[in-house]
């Protein structure tokens, strides 16, 4: 007990060091729970962008067609796997989908798109394509409708109500085929490669235009809880009716976004390590400093007794205190800071990773582990710190130590 | 002789309240150019004060401290060390050398300070290293010297900058009687030789009979004013 | 210099002190220059891919082109422009090209294709198309014996129309005037792989583009590349103020989301340099303090014999400069090595990430002066200002109280 009050009191005796010493701990603690935020909330947003835009979260498709989105590969017969999503508890919802790269032309131009049939109210569930609307009308499930990316909607120079003609061929015959539209809706996603080069239909039309019944390319799917749906273990994935099928969660589907995740959780791991070592140089230096201001204290209570292990604890239970200050303070300062950011968002400037586009400010969200584990860590790493000076600081020799000059 | 130091009224007050004390106390003094006066009195009786006083190295609550006719008071910072580099040695009780020069590089430090060419400056080093009886020693650090040695470079360092007024303050408490007493000869003789005005504060038997003044002094005033026609 | 050796034997005093203190300074110098190096070296090496494989540092359009890419939006004095451009001694080569988009037909099989029409000579001199041919021959502008023009194809063209070296490739587009565009091509080479940015696009020879869209000896684009890329801008801008009639785009306009990140990319980096470089200089700040707090009585000394107070915060900004001029000097010799490593060599991610559109794989560092120059300055600029506040305070105390400190 007297050996914490020691310890404690000896915090004290240079407030003005400590004060560095604590900064210096405590930043390292805010800085890494910022970082590691930050990049938590911009992975999240790309997942996020990826899987809520037009991805889904898993999908089902023919084997091969992701390779060239060649049209040939469709599922022709995709209702016993509908039937096994509609009874999926894990399933929240799924949108089937024909994707077929077309020629749209207005009055004015032409441009190559991707043409989407999608059925409008399970699309409506899965992806953001009703929300992403910014004028006129969702798809209502009538024959002409089309909607247009905003970007290649400004191509052609078309608005609502303009006629565009899709021109395509038929899957299984390759007869060329040429069908007129009119646009009912302009969305817009924020990617560039998205809004300028999707167009999307109903799917009774696709299916109808390009002769191929009840069949579909893709059929996309969220979940109900979206943290499964890279586990092999789902249903799902392991009973598909065909071998000619294939189903993958997104993290199979985007092996670029894959590689990023992992760069940027390096990443924080390299800031993380850095802002250790800086901070521990530091703390080392400090307890170095306070037991050299103390060599003849340390040596006097040798001197009448005390045991090296006792002079070593009494140095690990300063850093150890130190710890403590720091990350109380350092808690409070991220608190604050974290609500000020969570209100005001990280400006960074437009970024767009993967065709996700960041928003210009980046929500930074805190969750209450970030202030278990972090800190947690700070203390132990402190600790670690210590033990060079502990050791030093057991192994004075009380005769030196003594005879002290300027 | 003209006077070199004139005190008028000089108070210096420490701490607040109850724990107030009167260092020195509406003290006035006078010391004429080529004095060696001591300073003596019980610890606590204000000497270390007055020579700080003097030295310029505190400031006074009351009263006025005339230096070669500069009065202290009035005098900033910058003007106050120029001065102080100028016109007043130092030797203190713990010799303190700058640890990481040599012995010729403390002496040759404070004639740096003052401006002096390379030339002269090594030529008063070698004098001073003469001077004191440490020829030879130029080059060892503090750490490689004796007590005595030390308070020797230190009396070289006070003298260098060939100041009015040297100021020492028990500059023989931490030396055998014997080192102590070789090193007061040898201040003496730069006394007589040139014409240097030194003030020690001191309760040292044996400065005090080398000393030509004797100021007792007793809660901050002067109790005695004596000369010591034995000296 | 007297007070150049003293600053220099001070940092002896406490060996333990400095070399603690140099490895954080050390540290934080290396993790600058590491970091500066491989965001400009990696951003570098992207840009030095994307403009040299397709985009050029520059370039030029017809007024409005470039927002709404119409076929009969050309440029038109060629003769006079190329003239230009031969004078202009900033520029190395340009190349003029005509866009269009067609749908291209194989033996059953057809998809929408980007057509870019090519001056098989010119061209070469700007991207490097010639190196990037997969197999078969690199093009030329003459016919062969039935009239047919020769077409160098994408990749994936090749893959999803099913068609080889030799085969017939059918284009159907719209002219300048709106007509039906509609020609046969042989097919004499197949270009890059499916990662590439023309894994769609047919190349033609240009006089064979403009007859498929009916354009007289008009072109839509000249890429330019320019001898000091770093210039670029200021390149660009001359050349608009002469060619005000044109449209003349540095890279920066023509690959905007990927310049955004990137710089948006640079600011987070840049926060996260001032974060690592005030972490250390709290550390650092903290050492002073406490080597100049324990040689008070020692600066009270020089203080009563004489020394003026500049001239005592001199000696500790000396000490602080010093130590980090040794620092930086065992850092270097550390860090060149590594930075050298990262410019020739570099690192190799699994998977590409897609950034703002453009691809990007390797992580490379940059080995310049100024990699090694500026975050030199920076720490130098800090630590001297780090060095002030404990210089006055020990200029500050009066010599009495500084001697009687402990």
């Amino acid at each position: 007990m007297l050996m914490i009050r020691q310890a404690w009191r000896n915090i004290f005796r240079n407030i003005r060091r400590s004060v560095l010493t604590c900064t210096l701990i405590a930043s390292s603690l805010v800085v890494i729970i910022l970082v590691d935020s930050i990049i938590n909330s911009m992975t999240g947003l790309m997942v996020k962008g990826i899987t809520e835009t037009i991805e889904g979260e898993a999908q089902i498709y023919h084997s091969g067609f992701r390779d060239q989105y060649d049209p040939e590969l469709y599922i022709s017969d995709p209702k016993s796997i509908i039937s096994n999503l509609d009874s999926d508890n894990e399933i929240k919802s799924y949108a089937s989908r024909v994707i077929v790269p077309s020629m749209i032309g207005s009055s004015y131009n032409s441009d190559g798109v991707v043409l989407y049939g999608v059925d409008a109210e399970k699309e409506s569930n899965t992806s953001r394509l009703q929300s992403a609307v910014i004028e006129g009308d969702y798809l209502s499930g009538s024959d002409k409708e089309l909607i247009l990316g905003r970007l290649i909607a400004e191509k052609l120079e078309v608005g609502i109500g303009d006629r565009i003609v899709i021109t395509s061929s038929e899957i299984n015959t390759n007869q060329m085929i040429q069908e007129l539209f009119r646009v009912s809706g302009i969305v817009q996603f924020g990617p560039k490669e998205l809004d300028e080069g999707f167009a999307f239909i109903n799917l009774s039309t696709a299916q109808r235009m390009f002769n191929i019944g009840e069949g579909v390319h893709q059929i996309a799917i969220r979940f109900t809880n979206p943290e499964l749906a890279n586990s092999p273990d789902l249903d799902i994935y392991k009973t598909l009716p065909s071998d000619t099928l294939e189903a993958k969660g997104w993290l199979a589907l985007q092996p670029g976004l894959g590689a990023m995740l992992e760069m940027t959780g390096l990443s924080t791991l390299i800031m993380g390590a850095i802002l250790f070592i800086l901070a521990s140089l530091g703390v080392v230096n400090s307890i170095f400093m306070s037991i050299y201001e103390r060599t003849y204290e340390l040596a006097v209570s040798k001197a009448i007794g005390t045991r090296p292990s006792g002079i070593a604890s009494l140095v690990l239970l300063e850093g150890l205190f130190l710890a403590l200050i720091s990350c109380f303070f350092g808690i409070i300062i991220t608190v604050i800071l974290g609500i000020f950011l969570k209100e005001n968002g990280l400006s960074l400037g437009v970024m767009e990773f993967s065709g996700v586009a960041f928003p210009d400010n980046i929500p930074v969200i805190l969750t209450l582990d970030q202030f278990v584990n972090f800190p947690f860590y700070v203390v132990l790493l402190t600790l670690v710190a210590a033990i060079y000076p502990a050791i030093f600081a057991a192994r004075i020799v009380p005769a030196q130590a003594v005879q002290k000059a300027l | 002789m003209p006077n070199v130091i004139e005190i008028n009224n000089l108070t210096r007050k420490y701490g607040k309240g109850v724990a107030e004390v009167i260092a020195v106390n509406q003290l006035s003094l006078n010391i004429e150019y080529g004095e060696f006066t001591a300073i003596i009195g019980p610890s606590g009786s204000g000497k270390s004060t007055l020579l700080n006083l003097i030295g310029g190295l505190d400031n006074s609550d009351e009263g006025q401290i005339m230096l070669a006719g500069n009065n202290l008071a009035s005098m900033s910072g910058r003007k106050m060390s120029d001065f102080r580099r100028d016109h007043i040695g130092f030797i203190f009780q713990a010799y303190n050398l700058i640890p990481v020069l040599s012995a010729a590089e403390n002496i040759e430090y404070i004639m740096l300070l003052q401006g002096i060419s390379n030339a002269e400056r090594n030529k008063r080093v070698e004098e001073m290293l003469q001077l004191v009886g440490l020829e030879g020693l130029g080059n060892r650090r503090p750490s490689e010297l004796s007590g005595g040695q030390q308070q020797r470079v230190a009396v070289a360092r006070a003298m260098a900058s060939e100041p009015e007024i040297i100021l020492a303050d028990e500059p023989t408490a931490n030396l055998d009687s014997k080192t102590g007493a070789s090193l007061l000869d040898m201040m003496k003789g730069l006394n007589e030789e040139k014409g240097v005005t030194f003030v020690f504060s001191t309760h040292d038997e044996m400065i005090m009979k080398r000393a030509k003044r004797l100021i007792h002094l007793r809660d901050g005033s002067i109790e005695r004013d004596e000369s010591n026609n034995n000296a | 210099m007297l007070i150049l050796r003293m600053a220099f034997r001070n940092l002896f005093r406490q060996y333990r002190r400095t070399i603690l203190t140099g490895l954080s300074i050390g540290g934080g110098y290396i993790v600058f220059v590491l970091s500066v190096s491989l965001v400009e070296g990696s951003y570098g090496n992207v840009i030095d891919i994307f403009t040299k494989d397709s985009v050029g540092h520059i370039q030029i359009h017809r007024k409005s082109y470039r927002e709404k890419p119409k076929t009969y939006l050309t440029i038109d004095n060629r003769k006079e422009l190329e003239e230009l451009f031969y004078k202009e001694s900033q520029i190395i080569s340009f190349t003029p090209r005509v866009l269009s988009m067609a749908l291209a037909y194989g033996k059953e099989k057809s998809t929408p294709v980007k057509v870019l029409g090519i001056d098989p000579n010119l061209e070469a001199d700007v991207t490097r198309i010639k190196e990037k041919i997969f197999t078969g021959d690199y093009f030329d502008s003459t016919p062969n014996a039935d009239g047919y023009y020769k077409a160098m194809i994408g990749s994936s063209i090749a893959e999803s129309l099913k068609i080889n070296i030799g085969d017939e490739l059918i284009l159907i587009g719209q002219g300048a005037e709106g007509s039906i565009a509609n020609d046969i091509f042989i097919v004499s080479s197949i270009v890059g792989n499916e990662n590439s940015f023309d894994k769609m696009t047919v190349y033609l020879p240009l006089v064979a583009s403009q007859s498929f869209l009916s354009l007289s000896d008009e072109v839509h684009q000249y890429a330019l590349l320019v001898n000091k890329p770093k210039r670029n801008l200021e390149i660009a801008a001359e050349l608009q103020e002469t060619l005000s009639n044109l449209d003349v785009a540095p890279w920066q306009r023509i690959e905007t989301t990927f310049y955004q990140t990137m710089q948006a990319d640079r600011k987070g980096n840049n926060y996260t340099l001032i974060l690592i470089v005030f972490l250390v200089f709290v550390g650092v700040l903290n050492t002073i303090l406490m080597s100049v707090l324990e040689r008070t009585k020692e600066f009270g000394v020089i203080r009563a014999i004489g020394c003026r107070p500049s001239k005592l915060i001199l000696l500790i900004n000396l000490e602080t400069i010093f130590l980090t001029f040794l620092s930086i000097s065992i850092s270097l010799i550390i860090v060149i090595p590594m930075i050298y490593w990262f410019a020739n060599t570099g690192l190799l991610l699994s998977e590409p990430i897609d950034m703002g559109g453009v691809m990007f794989q390797h992580m490379r560092g940059e080995f310049s002066l100024n990699v090694f120059l500026k975050p030199m300055i920076i720490v130098f600029i800090t630590s001297f200002l780090v060095s002030l506040p404990p210089g006055f305070r020990a200029a500050r105390m009066t010599p009495k109280n500084a001697m009687d400190f402990n």
